[in-house]
Formats: C-alpha cells, structure tokens, sequence
C-alpha cells in the first residue's frame, strides 16, 4: 500500500496549473469568444471598406438644376462628367471615394425660374433623381450683413443617400467657383494661395534622433494598450471567480483539500489562469501588430513598450486575480458574487475616466499620484508609458514596479487568508468586513 | 502496534458553536474502525481537522507519525459532501485526482480502469460525470480517494446513497483494503455497516467522545436489558395470553411487558440491576414457552442509549485512551 514518491508536492501545482489551462483554453466559449470573434472584429475592420466599395453598384439617373444666372450649371456638369469617367477631374470636387456606389448623374439645365414647378413635378420619373434651385443671388457679389439664400436640393423620398452627400459637394464648390469666376478669380491659383501650410512637428531625442508627433501615438496607443492589458487580465480573472465557484458548488474543493493544501491550490489556479491570459495577450498584440503593420503604422510602438506590457500585465493580472479567486472561494454561486464584485468593478473602471487627462499629461500630477495607487498602479503606468509624448521618470517606473509588487505580495497573502477559509464555507455569503476577519483569523 | 491517528485535547469552535471539545483519540495501524455519531455530533469537523483540511484551536493531532498535510499522498479521503466536476469525463478526472495523489502519469489510467472494474463500473471512464447516477458518482468518488493506494483511509459516510446490492460490493471493497494492512477510520449513520465492518467504535456526541470501544467490549459492557419469550399459547387465544402476561408482570425484576404485533412475542424490560439469568429461569414457571432468549445488544441499542440521554457506562478505554 505503499505510495508512489517520485511525483511529490512540487509536482502538483503545475498539475493544477495546467488542469485550469487546459479545461478553460480548451472550450467552445473561450475559442469563439476570446480568440475567434476579436480576430473576425479585426479582419470586418480592415476589410470593411473594401467590400463596402466593392459591393456597390452604380447609382444612374438625371439631376435637373435652375440656374437663372446660368454660372453655375457649366460647372457642376463637368463636375458631374468628372464623376462619370467623361471628362478631366474638376480640382475643387476632389473624386468620389465614399462607400456605398458611385455615381454617374447627367445634367439637365433649366435657365428659367418656371420650369421648377414642371421639374418638381417630374421628380421620382423618367431618371429624374435630383433637382437644385440656385437662387440668383448666391453667385452675385455679397452684401455686407446679408446672409447668402440656400441651394435647394429636392429628390424622391426614396432616393440613396450617397446622392444628396455627393450632390451637396458638388453644389458647393460649384457655386464657390461660379462667385470666383464673376469677380474674375482663378479659382485653381486661389485655391493654392488659400492652402494653409502643414507642420511637421517632430520630438527629437537626446541622441538627435527625431519622431514625428503623432495624435494617433498620443492618444490611441495609450488606451489600446491599456484596453489590450484590461481585457485579457479580466477574462482570466472572471475564469479563477467561475471555476472557484464550480468547484464550491459541486463540492469537488474538499476532494481537491485532501490532495492538496489551499495555498497549493491556489497558486496552480493562479498560474494556469496567467497561462490563459498570456495566450490572450500574445493573440490580441499579434492581431494588434498586423492591423497597424497593414497600414504601415507599426512604429507607433516603440520596442520598450512590449518590455513595459509585460512587466505591468503580470502585475495586473495578479493584482486582480487574487482579488477575483478571493471572492470566488468566499462565494457558493456566481449570483451571490455580483455584490461583492461591484466594488472591484468600480475601482476597475477608473483607468478609463483617467484615459484623457493621462494621455495629455502623462507627468502631470493626477498621473503621477494615480501610479501608486494599487491596483490602478499597472493600468496607470501602462497609459503613462504608453503615450510616447513625455518620457517617464526613471525613478516612477521603479518605484511603480516596487509598490506594485509589493502589493501584489500583500494581495496574494490576503487572498490566500480569505481562500483558505472561504473554500469550506456553504451558505450566506460573507459581507467585506466579515471577509478582513478572515484574513485576520488563526 | 504503531499509531496511525493520535488526537490530544483538539478543540474546534466555529463562532459561538463548540463543533469538538477536548477530543482524545487513537487509531492504531491496521485497524477498521467506525467513527459513529449523530447528526451535528463533530464527526466531519474532526475528520477535516485529522486531514489537515481545517486546523484546531488548540490540541495536537498527528497523522502516520507527523501532519496530516506532508502525509497527504498516503492518505485516501472519501468527503461526505460528493464532489466531481461535471463537465470532466470519468478518466480525465480520476487521472487529476491520482496526479495531485502522487501517482505516476502512466500509472494512473491503469489503476482507475482496475479499480472501476473492480467496483463493476468499467463502461464510464469516458462517461462524463454528469452522466452518471448518484450511486456511480459515488463510487468513482470512492475510487479517487483510493487509487493511490493510502496507508490511512478516511470515509466520511461511504455508504450512503447505495442501494443494498452496491453497499454489499463496497463493504466487500473496504474489507479487503482493510485485511491488505491499510488503516480504515469511517464515520456511519448506519449502525449495521459498523457491526458489519469494524473491529473497534468511536462515538461522539456534541463534540465529546462518549464511546471508545471493541465491539466485543461493546456486547460486554452494555448489557442487554431484554429477555424475549415465545409462548406456546395460540395466538387467538386472548384469555390464555392475558393470563400469560399477568404471570410475567408479576416476576421480579421485570419493569415492562411488550407485545410484538400479533401477540407472538413478548418482551421483557429489566429493571436496572436485576440478572437476566434469574429472569429467564422465572419465566419458564410463567407458563409454557417456545423459547425464551436474551435479545443481543446492538449498536444501535447502544447509539440510542448513549446519545439518546440514557445512562453512560464509564469509559474503559482503549489503546491508552
């Protein structure tokens, strides 16, 4: 009777580690909900306008525009004939690139007021599809504290949107090039002398090396990241509170208590669920990466970053997850959880509210205080670090690390306290200060 | 003969309720022993607190010579609240349990499909456990706590929730684990699998040990306090009978008279003190008999005596106790 030796205590929480892995990773939910539908989000974004362009047809048919001033029709016809592929493109209607069908309208000109009534008439038959009335004055010099009458564009009531965008630009290039034409302007020539100048505003390290300054790097990578960090540590967060629970609830805990001590158990949840979260992380940045190597914008991300997400997604996910595995042994059903989460979730939600003053001041001093305060302090750092426009003190990305393990220790500690007494209580659950004594208790 | 279990003055107390006072036992190796015990008596605390599962707060308990928690690998534990993960086939979860037990990775397919023959369950190792019928559930539970081969096991309530064919299979299973030399410490409601199995009771009550014995001490020291007598009067014939139980009342010593349903049987209380010998030999002058015994004590007498408020014979130990 005697027992097998060579697989002793060691060995048993990589098999716990690996049980959680296996039975989490390995299932319908996780495959379609945490790597299938983001990938497929991902892959209807980038090809989204590709189909939108490819799938639409050409939308034909016949504008009718009352020009009494007879300046502005000329133009919107070549306009229109631009459109059709008939003629050279007109400069200030730049090409039709907007989803959902291009166009390939002709113009019908009317020179005289009453045919407006007849045209309305008409409208909705024979391919009339628009009509515009160009009030006269709107081509004539202005007159100081008069407003300039409306274009009025009519179309049936079942006309494609796409016509009155593209007819709305048109008209009103058209007819600002019609006023320039009258007061004797080149239109082109004032076009250009109208161009403001673009700034190339570039950051130049101390090497001299220089970045150029990008909105898109200041703003979206920090919350992408954090987003990045956020999702996967709660998904695998909300795995240790579910299989917590399952294993209260059929009563399998007691089974696995007698195999193995609460700490042992534990710490396999722990690092399995950490194994799933990191198969996440690696998923979403390598679908992350993709995506902005497609439109060439992969250096937004400085190589440091990656170093930066890894160090504050372990922190992250440990932080939270013992916050999570506490509540799940101190609970017996995912319904007596939510009340006990409500605070967790609260506190989570502060890394959002801190997203824009962090993105404009990543050394400012909300960011600076919000650093050190667990568990904000991976979240925080992550937006800070991320922002690429202020580089962070060296001193803050220590001392961040220092507190944040140090509370992740402290964290782990009270989790287990709460764990060991929680895996072997049935009934009502406790309320927080019932759940401090606990981490007091011998 | 080395000690498996040793408890010393354990004390548990959860809240204001006191779950085990002052708790002192001994299991020697090699020993089947039935921890009995009512509803709320302490037996699961104790058994949690003997696996190291919950600790005392105060006391000393010691498991195979040390604690329990650097023992667990040679120790089988059977909870009384079943457990299996629902979704988890039958030999995915038994290779789980064997792993955390030390058990080799080969070695462990091997023993779970020997033990579910063994236990006339060999079709459900690719079952789910959800599949399964309580009874099954329970028995692939049972097989978890010994596939690794314990030196001590502990079943809290094995038996229940098997019907008679399977709780005869079980006792079989249990006996033999027992004779291969491994110590059995199971706690029961059912006094017949105690009488059935053990070799020595522990009963507590309220958190107290109130018995601690053989069951040969047992049949000695509660001695049984009915005499059962069988007339030859036919059992239509009241005025004879009631003529029969005028005699017996009127014998010394005897407290009460009962009848079984039909008049077949009467049996006799004792008034305390009184020999039984002497009360047999009387009753045969009562009037004609068939037969007249000593009812055997039982342990459910005995678990009815002592938890029920009657009399508590003084300990006399056991093993040092």
């Amino acid at each position: 009777m005697a027992t097998d030796q060579n697989l002793r205590g060691g060995a048993k929480i990589p098999a716990i580690a690996w049980r959680e892995f296996r039975t989490t990773v390995l299932t319908k939910a996780f495959i379609i909900g945490a790597v299938v539908v983001p990938l497929l989000m991902i892959g209807i974004a980038m090809l989204a306008p590709y189909f939108m362009k490819s799938s639409s047809s050409i939308i034909k048919g016949r504008v009718a525009i009352v020009d009494v001033s007879g300046t502005v029709a000329p133009i919107l016809d070549r306009m229109l004939a631009a459109d059709r592929g008939e003629g050279p493109p007109v400069e200030s209607a730049p090409s039709d690139d907007m989803p959902g069908g291009s166009l390939a309208l002709t113009l019908v000109t009317e020179t005289d007021a009453a045919s407006i009534a007849p045209l309305r008439e008409e409208l909705g038959t024979k391919d009339l599809v628009a009509l515009l009335v160009i009030p006269p004055a709107l081509v004539q010099a202005p007159v100081a504290d008069q407003p300039w009458p409306a274009v009025e564009l009519l179309v049936p009531q079942s006309a494609p949107w796409r016509i009155t965008a593209r007819l709305e630009q048109l008209v009103r290039a058209a007819v600002v090039d019609a006023r320039l034409a009258n007061l004797g302007v080149d239109s082109a020539q004032q076009r250009k002398l109208m161009q403001r100048p673009i700034v190339d505003s570039q950051r130049q390290s101390g090497a001299g090396e220089t970045k150029r300054e990008s909105v898109m790097s200041r703003m979206f990578v920090p919350i992408g990241f954090m987003v990045l960090l956020w999702i996967c540590v709660f998904t695998s967060g909300h795995y240790l509170l579910t299989t917590t629970i399952e294993e209260k609830s059929s009563r399998v805990m007691e089974v696995l208590l007698s195999a193995v001590s609460p700490m042992q158990l534990l710490t396999g949840k722990l690092l399995g669920q950490a194994l799933v979260s990191l198969v996440m992380l690696v998923t979403y940045t390598g679908v992350a990466l993709s995506a902005l190597s497609v439109f060439a914008m992969a250096d937004l991300i400085a190589p440091i970053q990656y170093l930066w997400l890894v160090i504050y997604f372990v922190m992250a996910y440990f932080m939270i997850g013992t916050m999570m595995v506490a509540v799940g042994s101190a609970v017996s059903e995912l319904r007596e959880a939510q009340s006990l989460m409500t605070p967790i979730m609260l506190v989570m939600m502060v890394p959002f509210w801190l997203w824009f003053p962090i993105s404009h001041a990543p050394n400012g001093m909300l960011a600076t205080i919000a650093s050190f305060i667990p568990p904000l302090t991976p979240f925080v750092m992550i937006l800070r670090l991320s922002s690429g426009s202020e580089p962070v003190a060296a001193w803050q990305i220590a001392a961040s690390i220092a507190v944040g393990t140090l509370s992740t220790l402290g964290m782990l500690w009270a989790a287990s306290r709460i764990f060991r007494v929680g895996v072997l209580m049935q009934g009502k659950p406790p309320s927080p200060r019932e759940l401090l004594r606990w981490v007091t208790v011998r | 003969m080395s000690v498996a279990i040793r408890i010393e003055g354990a004390r548990k107390q959860f809240r204001d309720t006191v779950a085990v006072r002052q708790l002192d036992l001994q299991i020697d190796q090699g020993s089947l022993c039935g921890f009995l015990g009512p509803n709320g008596a302490g037996k699961s605390t104790t058994i949690r607190m003997i696996m190291s599962i919950i600790h005392p707060d105060s006391g000393r308990i010691e498991v195979l010579g040390g604690s329990a928690l650097d023992a667990k690998d040679r120790i089988g534990y059977l909870p009384e609240e079943r457990g299996l993960y629902r979704k988890m086939r039958v030999g995915e979860f038994l290779r789980y349990i064997a792993r955390l037990k030390g058990v080799p990775r080969g070695v462990a397919d091997q023993r779970a499909q020997a033990w579910l023959e063994r236990l006339e369950l060999p079709e459900v190792f690719v079952k789910r456990c959800e599949e399964l019928s309580k009874g099954m559930q329970q028995k692939v539970q049972f097989v978890a706590s010994v596939i690794h081969g314990p030196e001590l096991l502990i079943l809290d309530e094995p038996f229940s929730g098997l019907d008679p064919v399977n709780a005869r299979l079980m006792s079989g299973v249990v006996r033999d684990i027992s004779a291969s030399g491994a110590t059995i410490l199971f706690s029961t409601h059912q006094m017949v699998h105690a009488e059935q199995l053990c070799d020595r009771v522990v009963l507590i009550d309220k958190g107290e040990k109130i018995l601690d014995a053989t069951l040969e001490e047992v049949g000695t020291r509660f001695n049984p306090r009915t005499v059962i007598v069988e007339p030859i009067a036919a059992a239509g014939s009241n005025g004879e009978l009631d003529a029969f139980e005028r005699s017996l009342r009127s014998i010394d010593g005897v407290a009460e008279v009962r009848w079984s349903e039909g008049r077949r049987a009467a049996s006799l209380s004792l008034a305390p003190g009184v020999d039984p010998q002497q009360v047999m030999g009387r009753t045969l002058a009562a009037g004609p008999v068939r037969s007249v015994e000593l009812s055997k004590v039982s342990l459910d007498d005995v678990f009815v005596e002592l938890v029920g408020g009657g009399p508590r014979p003084s300990e006399g130990g056991h093993g040092g106790d």
